[in-house]
C-alpha cells in the first residue's frame, strides 16, 4: 500500500496532474460555460422573434379589423420577410387570402395562399391551406390548376372535404362519371357530418343516388 | 334539404356539436396546473391533467347554457348529468388536443396583447378607469390569483388565435356560392302518374285458403297478451267517514272545548286612511311641515270633502291610495298602536285627529264596523262534524289499515275471511292486460303490477296491500287468468282477408306501374299513357322548388333526385308510394338557382353560412387529425361519447 508518502510528494503528484490535464480542464470549463449562454441567448432570441411575430400578427389583425388591407398587407409582407419560419406567417397569408376573397380578388387570394402553401412545416396547415388554395383556383376559373393542387388527396380526416372539392372540380369540367365517383368518395368518408347534406344534395343532382337518407 | 342544413347550422344540433368546443373557449379553468394533487383526474391529454373538478365545472356551465337556450322547452332528464359528462368530457379534451398543438407550433400571447384585454374589462375599472386594486380584489372575490386569471387569460386567448387565424379565415368563394345557391334554390318541372291502389281492390281475390295460409305464417301477428280480471277490496279515509256515526255529544263537547278560541270572533272595524310619509330620521321641521299638509286636509275633509276621493289623490301609502284609502276589516291589534286604538273609537264615519307613526302622519276614518262575538252551533256544527269524522276515519283508516294488511296476509288463499272480518266489500275487475287500463281499479299502474306479480299471479296468494296515495288502499287476488294466446283465426279472418286485399290490390298497382315506367322510357308520354289506361291519372305538378309541399312530399323528393333530363335522355323514376300505390316521376326542366337573383342581405347570408360550415369542417377535421396524433388517456370509469371525431 502506497497510503502514506509525505505531503510534498502528494503536493508533487497533483501539479504532474494539472500539467496534464489542467489545461482540458480549463477548456472544458469553458466550453460549458458558453455552449449554457449560448443556448440561453439562443432561447432568448427565439422567444424574442416568437413574440415579435405575435405582436406583428395581432397588429395585422388589427388592421383587417378596421378595413384598412393596405397597412395589413405590408405588415404580412414584413412578416413573411423577418419571420419566415414562424407559425404567424401562415396565419398572416390566411388572413390576407380571407380578406381577398372577401373582395373578390382571387389572383392575389391564390398568391397569399401559394406562399402558406410553400412556407409551413405544420402539416395540419399546410393541408387547410391546399384546400383552400384548390378553393380558390376553381373560384377562379382554373379548374386544371386546382386538380392538381387538391391532389394527393390526404390520407387522413380532411380526405373527405378534398374529395368534395373534387367532385366540384369535376363539374366545372363537364366530368360528371369523375364527379360522381368523388362525391360518393366524399360521402362514405364521413369524418365530416355537417357537410352530409350539402353532399347529398350535390350527388342527387347528379342522379346518382338511388336511395336518399 | 339544403334548407335544413342552414336551419341546422343555426339550430341546436350545431350548437351542441361546435358550441360545446366554443363555449369552453370562452371560460376554460386552469385550476388544475394550480390546486393539489387531492383532485383525482379524469383523463390525461399529452401528459396534461383534465380533473374531476374541470369536468363537473364545465358540465355544470353546459347545463345552465342548455338551460338558457332552451328555456321552457328545457328538458333537464335529456341533459342529465350522465348523458351530458360523456360529451363534455370529450370537448373537454378536444380542446386540449388543440391547446397542446398551438402551444407546440410557436403560438404566443404577448404581454402587451394581455395588458390591454385586462384593462378593457369593464369589471375591473373604477370611475372609467383601470384600478389594480379593483382587478386584484375582483379576482380574489371570484377565488383566482392574478398569475391564476393571467394564465387562464393567455390559454383563452391561444385558443382565441386558433380560432379567428386558422378556422375563421374559411374561405367561401363565388363559384362556390353560385352552386350552393343553384342547388338549394333549384327548381324542377315535375309530372307524374299515379296508380291508385283503390282501383284493384275489386279485382283482388282472396280465398280461404290464401287467409289460412297467411295466418298459419303470421302467428306472432295475432297473439293477444297475458289478461287478468282480478277482486280486490279498497280500504279509503273517505269510505270509512261514510259509515261513520258521530255522537251529537262528541260534537256538542268539541263546540265547548273551543267555543272562546276558535269559535270566537273579535271586532273588526273597516278603515281607510291618508298618509303623508316622513321619512326615519325626519327632522323637527319636516315633521312640521307634514303635519300641517294633513290638517289642511282635514279641514277640507270637515268642509265636505271626499275622504276617499282625497285618499285616492293624495295618500302617500300608494298600495291603498288605489282602493280609495281602503284597509279592509281590521281586527284589534293589527295595525300601528295610535292608529289602533283611534280606529276602535271613532265613530263610524267621522274623521280622526291627525295620527303619528312611525310611516308619517295618518287620517282615518272608520267605514263600518262588525261586533265580534260567539258563533252559535248552529252556524259552526257541520264544519265540526267534518272536522271530526276526519280525525275519526282517519284514526280508523291507518289502523284498520294495517289489521287488513297483516289479515290477508295471514288467510292468503281468499279475500273472504278478510270482507267478512273487518265487514268491507269485493269488487270485481274487468279484463285488463299488462298494459292496465284507462279507467278503473286497473288504471293504477302499481295495481298492474302486484297483479301481474309472480306472488299474485302464479301463486295464487292475496297481494300485498297497495298504497295508491291520499289515504287509499287496495288489497287483491287473481279471479281468472287468459295466458297470451294467439287469437283464433274465426276472430281475426276479416282482418287478414283486408289485409291480403290491400297488399293484393297494391301489387297489382305496382305491376300496373312499373309497366307504364317501362313505357314512358320508351317514348310515350305520360299524358298518353293516362289516355290509354283507366288506372292511371295524369297530373302535371309544374313547377316547384325543393321540399315544396304542393304535391305529395315523396314525388317532389323523389324528383329532385333524377338526372336532368337532356335532348337524348329522359328523366323518369318510379316509386311506391305509402299508401301501397304507385308514382311514375318525370323530369321535364331544372332550372337552377341564379346567386345574382338574391338580394344583398340574401347572399351576404350564403356567403357566411358557406364560410361557417368550412369552418366547422376545418376544426372538426383538425380536431380529428390532432387526436389521431395525442397521446389520451381516459380513467378508468370514464366512458368517453362513443360519437368522438
Amino acid at each position: 500500500m502506497a497510503g502514506y508518502r509525505s505531503e510534498e510528494e502528494q503536493i508533487d503528484q497533483i501539479r504532474r496532474w494539472w500539467g496534464e490535464y489542467g489545461r482540458s480542464v480549463i477548456a472544458g470549463v469553458i466550453i460549458a460555460l458558453v455552449s449554457i449562454l449560448g443556448w440561453q441567448q439562443w432561447h432568448g432570441y427565439r422567444d424574442r422573434q416568437e413574440l415579435a411575430a405575435a405582436a406583428a400578427y395581432q397588429a395585422l389583425v388589427a388592421d383587417l379589423g378596421d378595413g384598412n388591407t393596405a397597412a395589413a398587407k405590408s405588415q404580412a409582407e414584413q412578416l413573411q420577410s423577418e419571420h419566415e419560419g414562424s407559425a404567424y406567417a401562415v396565419l398572416a397569408a390566411l388572413q390576407m387570402a380571407g380578406q381577398y376573397v372577401k373582395q373578390d380578388d382571387l389572383q392575389a387570394a391564390g398568391k397569399a395562399l401559394r406562399w402558406a402553401v410553400d412556407h409551413t412545416q405544420l402539416p395540419a396547415l399546410q393541408t387547410i391551406a391546399r384546400l383552400r388554395l384548390a378553393r380558390v383556383l376553381l373560384g377562379a376559373g382554373d379548374a386544371k390548376a386546382a386538380l392538381q393542387v387538391a391532389q394527393p388527396v390526404p390520407k387522413d380526416a380532411f380526405a373527405g372535404q378534398f374529395q368534395e372539392l373534387i367532385g366540384d372540380i369535376h363539374i366545372a369540367q363537364s366530368d360528371q362519371a369523375s364527379a360522381i365517383k368523388a362525391y360518393q368518395a366524399a360521402l362514405a368518408d364521413g369524418s365530416n357530418s355537417q357537410r352530409h347534406g350539402l353532399l347529398q344534395a350535390k350527388l342527387n343532382d347528379l342522379g346518382s343516388a338511388e336511395s336518399a337518407l | 334539404m339544403l334548407q335544413t342544413i342552414r336551419d341546422r347550422a343555426q339550430g341546436i344540433v350545431a350548437y351542441i356539436i361546435v358550441g360545446l368546443l366554443i363555449i369552453p373557449f370562452a371560460f376554460f379553468g386552469v385550476y388544475n396546473y394550480f390546486t393539489g394533487d387531492s383532485n383525482p383526474t379524469v383523463a390525461t391529454v399529452n401528459g396534461i391533467d383534465i380533473t374531476r373538478a374541470e369536468l363537473d365545472a364545465a358540465v355544470q356551465r353546459q347545463q345552465s347554457q342548455l338551460r338558457e337556450l332552451l328555456g321552457d322547452q328545457y328538458n333537464p332528464a335529456l341533459f342529465d348529468e350522465s348523458h351530458l359528462r360523456p360529451q363534455v368530457l370529450d370537448r373537454l379534451v378536444d380542446q386540449a388536443v388543440l391547446l397542446y398543438f398551438i402551444r407546440s407550433q410557436g403560438f404566443r400571447v404577448t404581454d402587451e396583447s394581455l395588458r390591454s384585454f385586462i384593462r378593457s374589462q369593464p369589471y375591473f375599472l373604477a370611475d372609467g378607469q383601470f384600478s389594480k386594486e379593483r382587478y386584484r380584489a375582483v379576482l380574489r372575490q371570484s377565488g383566482y390569483s392574478t398569475d391564476q386569471y393571467e394564465a387562464q387569460l393567455r390559454q383563452q386567448q391561444l385558443l382565441r388565435q386558433l380560432e379567428l387565424g386558422i378556422v375563421g379565415t374559411a374561405v367561401a368563394t363565388k363559384h362556390e356560392m353560385a352552386r350552393f345557391v343553384a342547388l338549394e334554390r333549384q327548381s324542377r318541372d315535375l309530372a307524374w302518374l299515379k296508380i291508385d291502389s283503390a282501383n284493384f281492390r275489386d279485382q283482388t281475390q282472396v280465398d280461404a285458403k290464401a287467409i289460412q295460409q297467411y295466418y298459419a305464417t303470421h302467428k306472432q301477428a295475432f297473439e293477444q297478451p297475458a289478461q287478468v280480471k282480478v277482486s280486490y277490496i279498497e280500504l279509503s279515509e273517505n269510505a270509512l267517514a261514510d259509515q261513520l256515526e258521530l255522537d251529537d255529544k262528541a260534537v256538542q263537547r268539541f263546540y265547548e272545548e273551543f267555543k272562546d278560541s276558535r269559535f270566537t270572533v273579535p271586532d273588526a272595524r273597516r278603515v281607510r286612511h291618508i298618509l303623508i310619509k316622513l321619512p326615519k330620521d325626519a327632522s323637527q321641521h319636516q315633521i312640521e311641515v307634514a303635519r300641517g299638509q294633513i290638517e289642511a286636509l282635514r279641514e277640507r275633509i270637515v268642509q265636505g270633502a271626499s275622504f276617499a276621493e282625497l285618499a285616492q289623490r293624495q295618500s302617500q301609502d300608494v298600495g291603498s291610495a288605489r282602493q280609495s284609502g281602503d284597509l279592509g276589516f281590521v281586527r284589534q291589534g293589527e295595525m300601528a298602536k295610535a292608529i289602533d286604538e283611534a280606529a276602535f273609537k271613532l265613530p263610524i264615519g267621522e274623521t280622526s285627529e291627525p295620527i303619528r307613526s312611525r310611516f308619517g302622519w295618518h287620517l282615518i276614518e272608520v267605514t263600518a264596523s262588525r261586533a265580534g262575538g260567539v258563533k252559535p252551533f248552529s252556524e259552526v256544527e257541520s264544519q265540526i262534524r267534518q272536522e271530526l269524522l276526519k280525525q275519526q276515519s282517519g284514526k280508523r283508516f291507518y289502523k284498520l289499515s294495517n289489521q287488513a294488511a297483516n289479515y290477508a296476509y295471514e288467510h292468503p288463499d281468499s279475500l273472504e275471511p278478510l270482507a267478512a272480518k273487518f265487514g268491507l266489500k269485493i269488487r270485481q275487475s274487468n279484463w285488463f292486460s299488462q298494459a292496465g287500463a284507462k279507467e278503473g281499479i286497473a288504471s293504477h299502474p302499481k295495481v298492474v303490477k302486484a297483479a301481474f306479480s309472480d306472488e299474485v299471479l302464479k301463486q295464487g296468494l292475496n297481494s300485498q296491500s297497495i298504497d295508491l296515495g291520499d289515504e287509499h288502499q287496495v288489497i287483491l287476488r287473481v279471479d281468472q287468468h287468459k295466458p297470451a294466446a294467439v287469437r283464433p283465426l274465426a276472430e281475426v279472418r276479416d282482418r287478414v282477408r283486408e289485409h291480403l286485399v290491400t297488399v293484393g290490390a297494391s301489387e297489382q298497382a305496382q305491376k300496373l306501374g312499373a309497366q307504364l315506367l317501362e313505357k314512358a322510357k320508351s317514348g310515350q308520354s305520360l299524358e298518353a299513357l293516362a289516355e290509354a289506361n283507366q288506372h292511371a291519372r295524369y297530373s302535371a305538378v309544374g313547377w316547384v322548388r325543393r321540399g315544396s309541399n304542393k304535391v305529395p312530399a315523396a314525388i317532389v323528393e323523389r324528383g329532385f333526385r333524377l338526372p336532368h333530363p337532356s335532348s337524348d335522355a329522359l328523366a323518369l323514376a318510379g316509386i311506391e308510394l305509402s299508401d301501397g300505390g304507385y308514382g311514375v316521376v318525370e323530369v321535364r326542366g331544372v332550372r337552377d338557382g341564379a346567386l345574382d337573383k338574391l338580394d344583398a342581405a340574401e347572399r351576404t347570408q350564403v356567403r357566411q353560412g358557406l364560410q361557417r360550415l368550412n369552418a366547422e369542417s376545418t376544426l372538426q377535421a383538425m380536431i380529428h387529425v390532432l387526436r389521431q396524433q395525442a397521446d389520451v388517456e381516459f380513467d378508468r370509469g370514464q366512458v368517453p361519447s362513443g360519437d368522438a371525431p
